[in-house]
Protein backbone atom coordinates (compact mmCIF):
# COMPACT_ATOMS: atom_id res chain seq x y z
CA UNK A 1 0.00 0.00 0.00
CA UNK A 2 2.79 2.42 0.94
CA UNK A 3 4.68 1.70 -2.19
CA UNK A 4 1.26 2.36 -4.10
CA UNK A 5 0.77 5.32 -2.51
CA UNK A 6 4.54 6.56 -3.30
CA UNK A 7 3.74 5.51 -6.74
CA UNK A 8 0.89 7.52 -6.95
CA UNK A 9 2.73 10.24 -6.06
CA UNK A 10 5.22 9.92 -8.23
CA UNK A 11 2.74 10.39 -11.22
CA UNK A 12 1.32 13.39 -9.63
CA UNK A 13 4.73 15.25 -9.78
CA UNK A 14 5.22 13.97 -12.64
CA UNK A 15 1.62 15.39 -13.93
CA UNK A 16 2.55 18.61 -12.28
CA UNK A 17 5.64 18.97 -14.01
CA UNK A 18 3.74 18.33 -17.57
CA UNK A 19 1.46 21.52 -16.68
CA UNK A 20 4.29 23.73 -15.30
CA UNK A 21 6.61 22.69 -17.68
CA UNK A 22 7.18 26.10 -19.45
CA UNK A 23 7.26 27.70 -15.91
CA UNK A 24 9.60 25.60 -14.32
CA UNK A 25 12.00 24.85 -16.88
CA UNK A 26 11.48 26.45 -20.30
CA UNK A 27 11.42 30.16 -19.61
CA UNK A 28 13.97 29.85 -16.97
CA UNK A 29 16.49 28.09 -19.27
CA UNK A 30 15.61 31.16 -21.62
CA UNK A 31 16.96 33.75 -19.24
CA UNK A 32 19.43 31.74 -17.94
CA UNK A 33 20.68 31.55 -22.10
CA UNK A 34 20.11 35.33 -22.55
CA UNK A 35 22.73 35.70 -19.62
CA UNK A 36 24.90 34.01 -20.65
CA UNK A 37 25.20 35.35 -24.76
CA UNK A 38 25.11 38.53 -22.64
CA UNK A 39 27.97 37.39 -20.95
CA UNK A 40 29.72 36.26 -24.01
CA UNK A 41 28.93 39.60 -25.67
CA UNK A 42 31.20 41.21 -22.87
CA UNK A 43 33.71 38.94 -23.01
CA UNK A 44 34.15 39.48 -26.44
CA UNK A 45 34.80 43.03 -25.71
CA UNK A 46 32.00 45.02 -26.09
CA UNK A 47 31.23 45.59 -22.81
CA UNK A 48 32.93 45.10 -19.08
CA UNK A 49 33.91 43.02 -16.59
CA UNK A 50 33.39 43.75 -12.39
CA UNK A 51 35.29 40.97 -10.69
CA UNK A 52 34.75 42.69 -7.32
CA UNK A 53 37.59 44.77 -6.39
CA UNK A 54 39.17 44.13 -9.51
CA UNK A 55 37.21 45.80 -12.16
CA UNK A 56 38.57 45.07 -15.51
CA UNK A 57 37.31 48.06 -18.18
CA UNK A 58 38.00 45.35 -21.30
CA UNK A 59 38.06 41.57 -21.17
CA UNK A 60 41.61 41.66 -23.51
CA UNK A 61 43.37 41.51 -20.42
CA UNK A 62 41.64 38.89 -18.86
CA UNK A 63 43.98 36.31 -18.52
CA UNK A 64 46.63 38.96 -17.16
CA UNK A 65 44.15 40.06 -14.65
CA UNK A 66 43.66 36.46 -13.87
CA UNK A 67 47.36 35.45 -13.53
CA UNK A 68 47.26 38.70 -11.06
CA UNK A 69 44.88 38.16 -8.74
CA UNK A 70 46.17 34.65 -8.50
CA UNK A 71 49.36 35.82 -7.44
CA UNK A 72 48.10 38.72 -4.94
CA UNK A 73 45.36 37.54 -3.35
CA UNK A 74 44.87 35.45 -0.33
CA UNK A 75 44.13 31.44 0.19
CA UNK A 76 40.50 30.89 -1.04
CA UNK A 77 39.50 34.13 -2.23
CA UNK A 78 39.85 33.98 -6.35
CA UNK A 79 38.11 30.67 -5.69
CA UNK A 80 35.31 32.35 -4.14
CA UNK A 81 35.27 35.05 -6.21
CA UNK A 82 35.15 33.51 -9.23
CA UNK A 83 32.38 30.68 -8.38
CA UNK A 84 30.45 33.53 -6.96
CA UNK A 85 30.78 35.95 -10.30
CA UNK A 86 29.33 32.74 -12.30
CA UNK A 87 26.12 33.15 -10.13
CA UNK A 88 25.71 36.14 -12.86
CA UNK A 89 24.16 33.79 -15.42
CA UNK A 90 21.68 33.63 -13.13
CA UNK A 91 20.40 37.31 -13.10
CA UNK A 92 17.54 37.06 -15.22
CA UNK A 93 16.02 33.72 -14.45
CA UNK A 94 16.44 34.62 -10.46
CA UNK A 95 14.04 37.89 -11.00
CA UNK A 96 11.61 35.67 -12.78
CA UNK A 97 11.72 33.16 -10.08
CA UNK A 98 9.18 34.37 -7.00
CA UNK A 99 6.55 35.55 -10.12
CA UNK A 100 6.92 32.19 -11.31
CA UNK A 101 6.12 30.40 -8.22
CA UNK A 102 3.52 33.08 -6.91
CA UNK A 103 1.87 32.44 -10.09
CA UNK A 104 2.02 28.34 -10.54
CA UNK A 105 0.51 28.52 -6.90
CA UNK A 106 -1.55 30.56 -7.24
CA UNK A 107 -3.43 28.60 -10.47
CA UNK A 108 -2.80 25.25 -8.86
CA UNK A 109 -6.04 24.63 -7.62
CA UNK A 110 -8.15 27.08 -9.69
CA UNK A 111 -7.03 26.22 -13.00
CA UNK A 112 -8.38 22.74 -12.23
CA UNK A 113 -11.93 24.35 -11.20
CA UNK A 114 -11.98 26.49 -14.14
CA UNK A 115 -11.30 24.21 -17.19
CA UNK A 116 -13.87 21.62 -15.21
CA UNK A 117 -10.71 19.21 -15.08
CA UNK A 118 -11.29 19.13 -11.75
CA UNK A 119 -14.18 15.91 -12.55
CA UNK A 120 -11.43 14.00 -14.68
CA UNK A 121 -8.91 14.43 -11.18
CA UNK A 122 -11.44 13.20 -9.07
CA UNK A 123 -12.80 10.34 -11.32
CA UNK A 124 -9.11 8.27 -10.44
CA UNK A 125 -8.47 7.18 -7.21
CA UNK A 126 -6.47 9.64 -5.64
CA UNK A 127 -6.67 11.90 -2.33
CA UNK A 128 -7.44 15.41 -2.29
CA UNK A 129 -4.31 15.61 0.44
CA UNK A 130 -2.27 13.74 -1.85
CA UNK A 131 -3.35 16.51 -4.96
CA UNK A 132 -2.66 19.21 -2.95
CA UNK A 133 0.38 17.97 -1.80
CA UNK A 134 1.89 16.87 -4.88
CA UNK A 135 1.32 20.78 -6.13
CA UNK A 136 3.03 21.76 -3.09
CA UNK A 137 6.32 19.73 -3.44
CA UNK A 138 6.18 20.32 -6.98
CA UNK A 139 6.52 24.46 -6.34
CA UNK A 140 8.61 24.23 -3.39
CA UNK A 141 10.77 20.89 -3.43
CA UNK A 142 10.91 20.48 -7.60
CA UNK A 143 11.00 23.67 -9.23
CA UNK A 144 13.86 24.89 -7.45
CA UNK A 145 15.74 21.76 -8.29
CA UNK A 146 15.26 22.19 -11.55
CA UNK A 147 16.51 26.33 -11.46
CA UNK A 148 19.19 24.52 -9.40
CA UNK A 149 20.40 22.49 -12.15
CA UNK A 150 19.64 25.31 -15.01
CA UNK A 151 22.03 27.25 -12.81
CA UNK A 152 24.58 24.77 -12.20
CA UNK A 153 24.79 24.10 -16.06
CA UNK A 154 25.02 27.66 -17.30
CA UNK A 155 27.85 27.97 -14.77
CA UNK A 156 29.71 24.87 -16.42
CA UNK A 157 29.44 26.44 -19.83
CA UNK A 158 30.68 30.18 -18.20
CA UNK A 159 33.26 28.29 -17.02
CA UNK A 160 34.16 26.99 -20.39
CA UNK A 161 33.46 29.99 -22.01
CA UNK A 162 35.91 32.50 -19.92
CA UNK A 163 38.29 29.39 -19.96
CA UNK A 164 39.15 29.96 -23.50
CA UNK A 165 39.31 32.70 -23.22
CA UNK A 166 41.93 32.94 -20.26
CA UNK A 167 43.51 30.15 -22.04
CA UNK A 168 44.05 32.37 -25.52
CA UNK A 169 45.63 35.41 -23.43
CA UNK A 170 47.61 33.08 -21.36
CA UNK A 171 45.80 33.70 -17.68
CA UNK A 172 45.52 30.89 -15.35
CA UNK A 173 42.88 28.45 -16.64
CA UNK A 174 42.51 26.26 -13.91
CA UNK A 175 41.49 29.08 -11.71
CA UNK A 176 38.67 29.29 -13.59
CA UNK A 177 37.17 26.07 -12.19
CA UNK A 178 37.26 26.16 -8.61
CA UNK A 179 35.03 23.17 -8.67
CA UNK A 180 34.70 22.60 -4.78
CA UNK A 181 33.54 26.13 -4.48
CA UNK A 182 30.88 26.63 -7.46
CA UNK A 183 29.03 22.70 -6.35
CA UNK A 184 29.13 24.17 -2.66
CA UNK A 185 27.01 26.81 -4.39
CA UNK A 186 25.07 25.11 -5.78
CA UNK A 187 23.71 22.90 -3.14
CA UNK A 188 23.86 25.54 -0.52
CA UNK A 189 21.75 27.85 -2.97
CA UNK A 190 19.44 25.01 -3.14
CA UNK A 191 19.12 24.63 0.65
CA UNK A 192 19.00 27.97 1.66
CA UNK A 193 15.88 28.48 -1.28
CA UNK A 194 14.47 24.85 0.72
CA UNK A 195 14.70 27.04 3.99
CA UNK A 196 13.28 30.44 2.84
CA UNK A 197 10.45 28.58 1.53
CA UNK A 198 9.89 27.46 5.28
CA UNK A 199 9.69 30.99 6.38
CA UNK A 200 7.71 32.14 3.48
CA UNK A 201 5.41 29.23 3.74
CA UNK A 202 2.45 30.46 5.61
CA UNK A 203 2.19 33.20 3.00
CA UNK A 204 2.44 30.59 0.03
CA UNK A 205 -0.22 28.23 1.41
CA UNK A 206 -2.39 31.46 1.33
CA UNK A 207 -2.15 31.33 -2.24
CA UNK A 208 -2.77 27.81 -2.36
CA UNK A 209 -6.45 28.22 0.06
CA UNK A 210 -7.02 31.32 -1.99
CA UNK A 211 -6.27 29.32 -5.30
CA UNK A 212 -9.01 26.51 -3.94
CA UNK A 213 -11.56 29.12 -3.06
CA UNK A 214 -11.49 31.77 -5.37
CA UNK A 215 -14.70 31.47 -7.56
CA UNK A 216 -12.64 33.97 -10.21
CA UNK A 217 -9.88 36.55 -10.38
CA UNK A 218 -7.51 34.46 -7.65
CA UNK A 219 -5.23 37.10 -7.52
CA UNK A 220 -7.31 40.08 -6.94
CA UNK A 221 -9.08 37.30 -4.01
CA UNK A 222 -5.15 36.76 -2.81
CA UNK A 223 -4.05 40.34 -2.65
CA UNK A 224 -6.53 42.67 -1.98
CA UNK A 225 -7.78 41.78 1.45
CA UNK A 226 -4.09 41.59 3.08
CA UNK A 227 -3.36 45.06 1.26
CA UNK A 228 -6.80 46.20 2.56
CA UNK A 229 -5.72 44.79 5.70
CA UNK A 230 -2.63 46.59 5.63
CA UNK A 231 -3.96 49.75 5.28
CA UNK A 232 -6.74 49.44 7.58
CA UNK A 233 -4.51 48.44 10.12
CA UNK A 234 -2.65 51.74 9.40
CA UNK A 235 -5.56 54.03 9.21
CA UNK A 236 -7.56 53.04 12.13
CA UNK A 237 -4.48 51.54 14.68
CA UNK A 238 -1.53 53.75 13.09
CA UNK A 239 0.19 50.81 13.29
CA UNK A 240 2.04 47.98 11.02
CA UNK A 241 2.36 45.04 12.32
CA UNK A 242 0.67 43.16 9.49
CA UNK A 243 3.06 44.62 6.68
CA UNK A 244 6.10 44.29 9.17
CA UNK A 245 5.29 40.50 9.84
CA UNK A 246 4.96 40.03 6.05
CA UNK A 247 8.50 41.58 5.57
CA UNK A 248 9.94 39.56 8.50
CA UNK A 249 8.90 36.53 6.28
CA UNK A 250 11.28 37.24 3.75
CA UNK A 251 14.36 38.10 5.84
CA UNK A 252 13.83 35.88 8.00
CA UNK A 253 15.73 33.32 6.68
CA UNK A 254 18.95 35.46 6.86
CA UNK A 255 18.11 37.20 10.77
CA UNK A 256 21.01 35.58 11.71
CA UNK A 257 23.38 37.41 9.78
CA UNK A 258 22.67 40.76 11.19
CA UNK A 259 26.34 42.55 12.50
CA UNK A 260 28.39 39.84 10.84
CA UNK A 261 31.16 42.15 9.20
CA UNK A 262 32.26 40.64 5.88
CA UNK A 263 35.57 41.03 4.32
CA UNK A 264 35.64 39.71 0.45
CA UNK A 265 34.13 36.71 -1.47
CA UNK A 266 35.34 34.34 0.74
CA UNK A 267 33.81 35.68 4.14
CA UNK A 268 30.29 35.89 2.02
CA UNK A 269 31.37 32.62 0.59
CA UNK A 270 31.44 31.73 4.06
CA UNK A 271 28.23 32.85 5.28
CA UNK A 272 26.04 32.06 2.03
CA UNK A 273 27.64 28.50 1.41
CA UNK A 274 27.50 25.23 3.48
CA UNK A 275 29.64 26.32 6.16
CA UNK A 276 27.16 29.17 7.30
CA UNK A 277 23.78 26.74 6.88
CA UNK A 278 23.66 25.29 10.61
CA UNK A 279 23.42 28.96 11.65
CA UNK A 280 20.72 29.93 9.18
CA UNK A 281 18.87 26.60 9.74
CA UNK A 282 19.44 26.94 14.11
CA UNK A 283 18.12 30.33 14.04
CA UNK A 284 15.04 29.52 12.50
CA UNK A 285 14.77 25.92 14.68
CA UNK A 286 15.49 28.81 17.81
CA UNK A 287 12.67 31.53 16.61
CA UNK A 288 9.10 31.30 17.77
CA UNK A 289 8.44 32.76 14.41
CA UNK A 290 8.94 30.10 12.19
CA UNK A 291 6.98 27.57 14.29
CA UNK A 292 4.44 29.78 14.41
CA UNK A 293 5.01 30.02 10.43
CA UNK A 294 5.11 26.66 10.35
CA UNK A 295 1.53 26.15 11.69
CA UNK A 296 -0.27 28.47 10.00
CA UNK A 297 0.96 27.36 6.67
CA UNK A 298 -0.83 23.68 8.29
CA UNK A 299 -3.82 25.01 8.56
CA UNK A 300 -4.11 26.97 4.93
CA UNK A 301 -3.08 23.91 3.61
CA UNK A 302 -5.41 22.00 5.52
CA UNK A 303 -8.41 24.65 4.25
CA UNK A 304 -6.98 24.64 0.99
CA UNK A 305 -7.67 20.57 1.23
CA UNK A 306 -10.85 20.47 2.90
CA UNK A 307 -12.57 23.38 -0.28
CA UNK A 308 -10.78 20.87 -2.89
CA UNK A 309 -12.90 17.97 -1.41
CA UNK A 310 -15.84 19.93 -1.73
CA UNK A 311 -15.47 21.26 -5.21
CA UNK A 312 -16.77 20.11 -7.69
CA UNK B 1 -30.98 -10.96 -1.16
CA UNK B 2 -28.65 -8.55 -4.33
CA UNK B 3 -26.27 -7.27 -3.91
CA UNK B 4 -26.83 -3.42 -3.42
CA UNK B 5 -23.99 -0.87 -5.40
CA UNK B 6 -26.33 2.02 -4.62
CA UNK B 7 -27.96 2.54 -1.61
CA UNK B 8 -29.83 5.99 -0.57
CA UNK B 9 -31.99 6.62 2.11
CA UNK B 10 -33.18 10.05 3.05
CA UNK B 11 -31.10 11.67 0.18
CA UNK B 12 -31.15 15.56 0.36
CA UNK B 13 -29.23 18.50 -1.48
CA UNK B 14 -29.70 22.00 -1.24
CA UNK B 15 -27.89 25.18 -2.48
CA UNK B 16 -29.00 27.60 -0.44
CA UNK B 17 -32.81 28.17 -0.24
CA UNK B 18 -32.76 25.73 -3.41
CA UNK B 19 -33.35 21.72 -2.66
CA UNK B 20 -32.35 20.12 -5.33
CA UNK B 21 -32.54 16.69 -4.32
CA UNK B 22 -35.42 16.03 -1.99
CA UNK B 23 -35.74 13.32 0.67
CA UNK B 24 -34.78 10.68 -2.22
CA UNK B 25 -35.02 6.96 -0.95
CA UNK B 26 -33.95 4.39 -4.14
CA UNK B 27 -31.65 1.47 -4.32
CA UNK B 28 -29.54 0.20 -7.37
CA UNK B 29 -28.51 -3.39 -7.19
CA UNK B 30 -25.61 -4.53 -9.14
CA UNK B 31 -26.24 -5.84 -12.99
CA UNK B 32 -28.11 -3.37 -13.83
CA UNK B 33 -28.39 -0.99 -16.18
CA UNK B 34 -29.92 2.03 -14.83
CA UNK B 35 -31.39 4.89 -16.95
CA UNK B 36 -31.87 7.75 -14.61
CA UNK B 37 -34.27 10.20 -17.19
CA UNK B 38 -34.99 14.23 -16.58
CA UNK B 39 -35.13 16.95 -18.00
CA UNK B 40 -32.32 19.90 -17.30
CA UNK B 41 -32.34 21.09 -13.77
CA UNK B 42 -33.95 18.49 -12.24
CA UNK B 43 -31.13 17.02 -10.36
CA UNK B 44 -29.34 13.93 -11.84
CA UNK B 45 -26.20 15.48 -12.40
CA UNK B 46 -26.83 16.77 -8.54
CA UNK B 47 -27.54 13.11 -7.70
CA UNK B 48 -24.77 11.96 -9.70
CA UNK B 49 -22.69 13.88 -7.77
CA UNK B 50 -22.88 12.81 -4.45
CA UNK B 51 -23.02 8.73 -5.40
CA UNK B 52 -19.13 10.02 -6.65
CA UNK B 53 -18.03 11.79 -3.56
CA UNK B 54 -18.34 15.25 -5.30
CA UNK B 55 -20.29 17.00 -3.23
CA UNK B 56 -21.85 17.16 0.48
CA UNK B 57 -25.23 16.16 1.01
CA UNK B 58 -27.51 15.23 4.01
CA UNK B 59 -29.41 11.77 4.78
CA UNK B 60 -27.88 8.47 4.16
CA UNK B 61 -25.56 7.07 1.10
CA UNK B 62 -23.77 4.16 0.38
CA UNK B 63 -21.78 3.07 -2.61
CA UNK B 64 -20.62 -0.15 -2.78
CA UNK B 65 -21.07 -0.05 0.86
CA UNK B 66 -18.69 2.80 1.39
CA UNK B 67 -19.61 6.43 2.35
CA UNK B 68 -18.77 8.84 -0.73
CA UNK B 69 -18.28 11.63 1.46
CA UNK B 70 -15.66 10.53 3.15
CA UNK B 71 -14.43 7.80 1.07
CA UNK B 72 -13.99 8.96 -2.16
CA UNK B 73 -10.40 7.78 -2.71
CA UNK B 74 -11.48 3.97 -2.00
CA UNK B 75 -14.45 3.64 -3.94
CA UNK B 76 -12.90 5.33 -7.26
CA UNK B 77 -11.04 2.13 -7.11
CA UNK B 78 -13.82 0.59 -8.18
CA UNK B 79 -16.14 3.37 -9.88
CA UNK B 80 -15.42 5.32 -13.32
CA UNK B 81 -17.51 8.03 -14.66
CA UNK B 82 -17.42 10.32 -17.29
CA UNK B 83 -19.38 14.00 -16.44
CA UNK B 84 -21.57 15.97 -19.01
CA UNK B 85 -18.22 18.31 -19.98
CA UNK B 86 -15.13 17.80 -21.49
CA UNK B 87 -12.91 17.82 -18.68
CA UNK B 88 -9.23 15.63 -19.92
CA UNK B 89 -6.52 18.02 -18.72
CA UNK B 90 -5.84 20.14 -22.15
CA UNK B 91 -2.35 20.18 -20.92
CA UNK B 92 -1.78 16.84 -21.51
CA UNK B 93 -0.93 14.75 -24.58
CA UNK B 94 -3.20 11.39 -25.15
CA UNK B 95 -0.25 9.08 -24.23
CA UNK B 96 0.56 11.18 -21.46
CA UNK B 97 -2.83 10.85 -20.19
CA UNK B 98 -2.77 7.30 -20.44
CA UNK B 99 0.44 7.01 -18.33
CA UNK B 100 -0.91 9.07 -16.04
CA UNK B 101 -4.28 6.76 -15.23
CA UNK B 102 -1.84 3.65 -15.80
CA UNK B 103 0.27 4.91 -12.80
CA UNK B 104 -2.58 6.25 -10.23
CA UNK B 105 -5.37 3.24 -11.10
CA UNK B 106 -5.16 -0.38 -10.10
CA UNK B 107 -7.52 -1.51 -12.34
CA UNK B 108 -7.00 0.04 -15.84
CA UNK B 109 -5.53 -1.97 -18.71
CA UNK B 110 -3.32 0.71 -21.11
CA UNK B 111 -3.23 -1.77 -23.93
CA UNK B 112 -7.24 -2.21 -23.97
CA UNK B 113 -7.08 1.92 -24.01
CA UNK B 114 -5.10 1.68 -26.78
CA UNK B 115 -6.13 -0.45 -28.73
CA UNK B 116 -9.87 1.26 -28.61
CA UNK B 117 -7.89 4.59 -29.64
CA UNK B 118 -6.34 2.41 -32.84
CA UNK B 119 -10.01 2.16 -34.46
CA UNK B 120 -10.51 5.86 -34.10
CA UNK B 121 -8.65 9.18 -35.45
CA UNK B 122 -7.29 9.88 -32.19
CA UNK B 123 -3.57 10.65 -32.39
CA UNK B 124 -1.33 9.74 -29.36
CA UNK B 125 0.85 12.51 -29.86
CA UNK B 126 -1.26 15.24 -29.93
CA UNK B 127 -2.29 17.36 -26.71
CA UNK B 128 -6.01 17.09 -25.88
CA UNK B 129 -6.00 20.84 -26.24
CA UNK B 130 -5.38 19.96 -30.06
CA UNK B 131 -8.53 17.06 -30.29
CA UNK B 132 -11.89 17.86 -31.66
CA UNK B 133 -14.33 17.57 -29.21
CA UNK B 134 -15.82 14.11 -30.72
CA UNK B 135 -11.92 12.89 -30.08
CA UNK B 136 -11.50 14.25 -26.72
CA UNK B 137 -15.23 12.27 -26.04
CA UNK B 138 -13.38 9.29 -27.78
CA UNK B 139 -10.34 9.02 -25.64
CA UNK B 140 -12.11 9.48 -22.43
CA UNK B 141 -14.53 6.52 -22.99
CA UNK B 142 -11.50 4.51 -24.36
CA UNK B 143 -10.40 5.08 -20.92
CA UNK B 144 -13.17 4.23 -18.65
CA UNK B 145 -14.01 1.61 -20.64
CA UNK B 146 -10.27 0.09 -19.47
CA UNK B 147 -10.82 0.29 -16.28
CA UNK B 148 -12.07 -3.02 -14.38
CA UNK B 149 -14.76 -0.99 -12.70
CA UNK B 150 -17.76 -2.20 -10.29
CA UNK B 151 -19.72 0.69 -11.34
CA UNK B 152 -19.83 2.98 -14.25
CA UNK B 153 -21.11 6.07 -13.94
CA UNK B 154 -21.93 7.95 -17.75
CA UNK B 155 -23.46 11.48 -17.23
CA UNK B 156 -24.52 12.43 -21.26
CA UNK B 157 -21.43 10.41 -22.69
CA UNK B 158 -21.92 10.84 -25.79
CA UNK B 159 -22.30 14.61 -25.98
CA UNK B 160 -21.20 15.72 -29.25
CA UNK B 161 -20.40 12.47 -30.67
CA UNK B 162 -21.77 11.55 -34.37
CA UNK B 163 -24.92 8.83 -34.68
CA UNK B 164 -21.97 6.09 -35.84
CA UNK B 165 -19.67 6.49 -33.05
CA UNK B 166 -22.49 6.87 -30.62
CA UNK B 167 -24.29 3.25 -31.89
CA UNK B 168 -20.90 1.90 -31.44
CA UNK B 169 -19.74 2.69 -28.24
CA UNK B 170 -23.34 1.60 -26.80
CA UNK B 171 -22.41 -1.88 -28.75
CA UNK B 172 -18.89 -1.30 -27.12
CA UNK B 173 -20.39 -0.98 -23.95
CA UNK B 174 -22.71 -3.90 -23.96
CA UNK B 175 -20.24 -5.96 -25.62
CA UNK B 176 -17.13 -5.33 -23.79
CA UNK B 177 -17.92 -3.65 -20.35
CA UNK B 178 -20.97 -5.08 -19.04
CA UNK B 179 -21.28 -8.96 -18.19
CA UNK B 180 -23.88 -8.90 -15.48
CA UNK B 181 -21.52 -8.31 -12.71
CA UNK B 182 -21.06 -4.38 -13.55
CA UNK B 183 -23.36 -2.34 -12.61
CA UNK B 184 -24.20 1.18 -15.17
CA UNK B 185 -25.84 4.14 -14.64
CA UNK B 186 -26.45 6.29 -17.57
CA UNK B 187 -28.30 9.68 -17.82
CA UNK B 188 -28.55 11.25 -21.35
CA UNK B 189 -30.98 13.24 -23.66
CA UNK B 190 -31.07 10.59 -26.47
CA UNK B 191 -33.22 8.13 -24.61
CA UNK B 192 -33.96 6.26 -27.61
CA UNK B 193 -30.70 5.23 -27.83
CA UNK B 194 -30.63 3.97 -24.57
CA UNK B 195 -33.16 2.53 -24.59
CA UNK B 196 -32.91 -0.95 -25.83
CA UNK B 197 -29.61 -1.57 -23.32
CA UNK B 198 -31.32 -0.40 -20.27
CA UNK B 199 -32.42 -3.14 -17.64
CA UNK B 200 -33.90 -0.69 -15.54
CA UNK B 201 -35.55 2.93 -15.37
CA UNK B 202 -35.83 6.38 -12.76
CA UNK B 203 -37.94 9.60 -13.57
CA UNK B 204 -36.65 12.66 -11.72
CA UNK B 205 -38.72 15.52 -12.24
CA UNK B 206 -37.95 18.91 -9.25
CA UNK B 207 -35.39 16.58 -7.13
CA UNK B 208 -37.84 13.79 -6.49
CA UNK B 209 -38.16 10.02 -8.32
CA UNK B 210 -41.60 10.44 -9.81
CA UNK B 211 -41.37 6.65 -11.67
CA UNK B 212 -39.08 4.16 -11.09
CA UNK B 213 -39.48 0.93 -13.25
CA UNK B 214 -37.75 -2.49 -14.90
CA UNK B 215 -37.79 -1.85 -18.53
CA UNK B 216 -39.50 -5.24 -18.97
CA UNK B 217 -42.82 -4.39 -16.74
CA UNK B 218 -42.31 -0.94 -18.76
CA UNK B 219 -44.22 -2.06 -22.21
CA UNK B 220 -47.05 -4.05 -20.34
CA UNK B 221 -47.61 -0.97 -18.50
CA UNK B 222 -47.69 1.81 -20.22
CA UNK B 223 -50.10 1.08 -23.55
CA UNK B 224 -50.99 3.11 -26.16
CA UNK B 225 -54.54 3.21 -27.83
CA UNK B 226 -55.60 5.28 -31.26
CA UNK B 227 -59.33 5.35 -30.80
CA UNK B 228 -61.56 4.35 -33.37
CA UNK B 229 -64.66 6.75 -34.33
CA UNK B 230 -67.66 6.45 -31.88
CA UNK B 231 -65.72 4.59 -28.67
CA UNK B 232 -64.04 7.99 -27.52
CA UNK B 233 -66.06 8.16 -24.02
CA UNK B 234 -65.81 4.44 -23.34
CA UNK B 235 -61.85 4.91 -23.85
CA UNK B 236 -62.07 7.86 -21.48
CA UNK B 237 -63.78 6.60 -18.68
CA UNK B 238 -61.10 4.13 -18.35
CA UNK B 239 -59.12 6.49 -17.10
CA UNK B 240 -56.03 7.72 -19.17
CA UNK B 241 -52.62 9.33 -18.20
CA UNK B 242 -52.58 11.85 -21.30
CA UNK B 243 -54.35 12.38 -24.44
CA UNK B 244 -53.69 13.69 -27.94
CA UNK B 245 -54.50 13.89 -31.68
CA UNK B 246 -53.33 12.60 -34.60
CA UNK B 247 -54.90 12.07 -38.06
CA UNK B 248 -58.20 12.69 -37.19
CA UNK B 249 -57.77 9.67 -34.36
CA UNK B 250 -57.63 10.75 -30.31
CA UNK B 251 -54.69 8.88 -28.90
CA UNK B 252 -54.94 8.10 -25.41
CA UNK B 253 -51.91 6.61 -23.01
CA UNK B 254 -53.23 4.31 -20.30
CA UNK B 255 -50.63 3.48 -17.50
CA UNK B 256 -51.69 -0.16 -16.22
CA UNK B 257 -54.75 -0.94 -17.68
CA UNK B 258 -54.85 -4.61 -19.47
CA UNK B 259 -53.94 -4.51 -22.84
CA UNK B 260 -57.30 -6.91 -23.83
CA UNK B 261 -59.26 -4.62 -22.31
CA UNK B 262 -58.20 -1.17 -24.69
CA UNK B 263 -58.09 -3.64 -27.94
CA UNK B 264 -61.74 -3.37 -27.53
CA UNK B 265 -62.15 0.73 -28.00
CA UNK B 266 -59.35 0.28 -31.13
CA UNK B 267 -55.67 0.17 -31.79
CA UNK B 268 -53.16 -0.61 -29.48
CA UNK B 269 -48.99 -0.02 -29.42
CA UNK B 270 -46.51 -0.41 -26.91
CA UNK B 271 -44.62 3.16 -25.82
CA UNK B 272 -41.42 3.84 -26.38
CA UNK B 273 -39.24 5.10 -23.37
CA UNK B 274 -39.33 8.33 -24.47
CA UNK B 275 -43.20 8.57 -25.08
CA UNK B 276 -43.43 6.88 -21.60
CA UNK B 277 -41.28 9.87 -20.19
CA UNK B 278 -43.44 12.55 -21.90
CA UNK B 279 -46.96 10.69 -20.46
CA UNK B 280 -45.64 10.32 -16.75
CA UNK B 281 -44.52 13.82 -16.65
CA UNK B 282 -47.73 15.29 -18.70
CA UNK B 283 -49.79 12.73 -16.38
CA UNK B 284 -48.59 14.02 -13.40
CA UNK B 285 -49.32 17.67 -13.86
Amino acid sequence: MEALMNHKFVALLKREYVEHRNGYLIIPAILFGFALIAFAIQLMGFGELDFDDLHINSSENLGAAMKRAVAEAPEGEVAAGVSMIYWSTSAFAMIALPFILFFSLLGSLYEERRDRSILFWKSLPVSDTQEVLAKVVSGLVIFPLIFTVLAAVSQLIMAFLVSIFVMAQGGPVMAMWPLFSMIDGWISFYLYFLLMMAWISPLLAWLMLVSAYAPRMPFVFAVLPIAALVIGERIFMSSSNLIQWIVGRFVGFAQHLNNVNVHGPKDIKSIIGLNGLPDALGSALSSGQFWIGLVMAAAFLWGAIELRRQAN
Amino acid sequence: MTELVVEAKALSKSFGDFQAVKDVNFTIPKGCIMGVIGANGAGKTTLLNAILGLSSFEGDLKVLGKDPRRQRTQIMDDVCFISDVATLPKFMRVSEVLDYVDNVHPHFDRSKAEGYLAKTNVPMDKKVRKLSKGMTTQLHLAIVMSVDAKLLVLDEPTLGLDILFRKKFYQNLLEDFFDGERTIIVTTHQVEEVEHILSDVIFIRGGEICFESDMDSLGTRFIELMVDPGNEDAAQALGPISRSKSFGKSTLVYQDVSRDELAKFGETRRLGLADVFVAVMEGEV
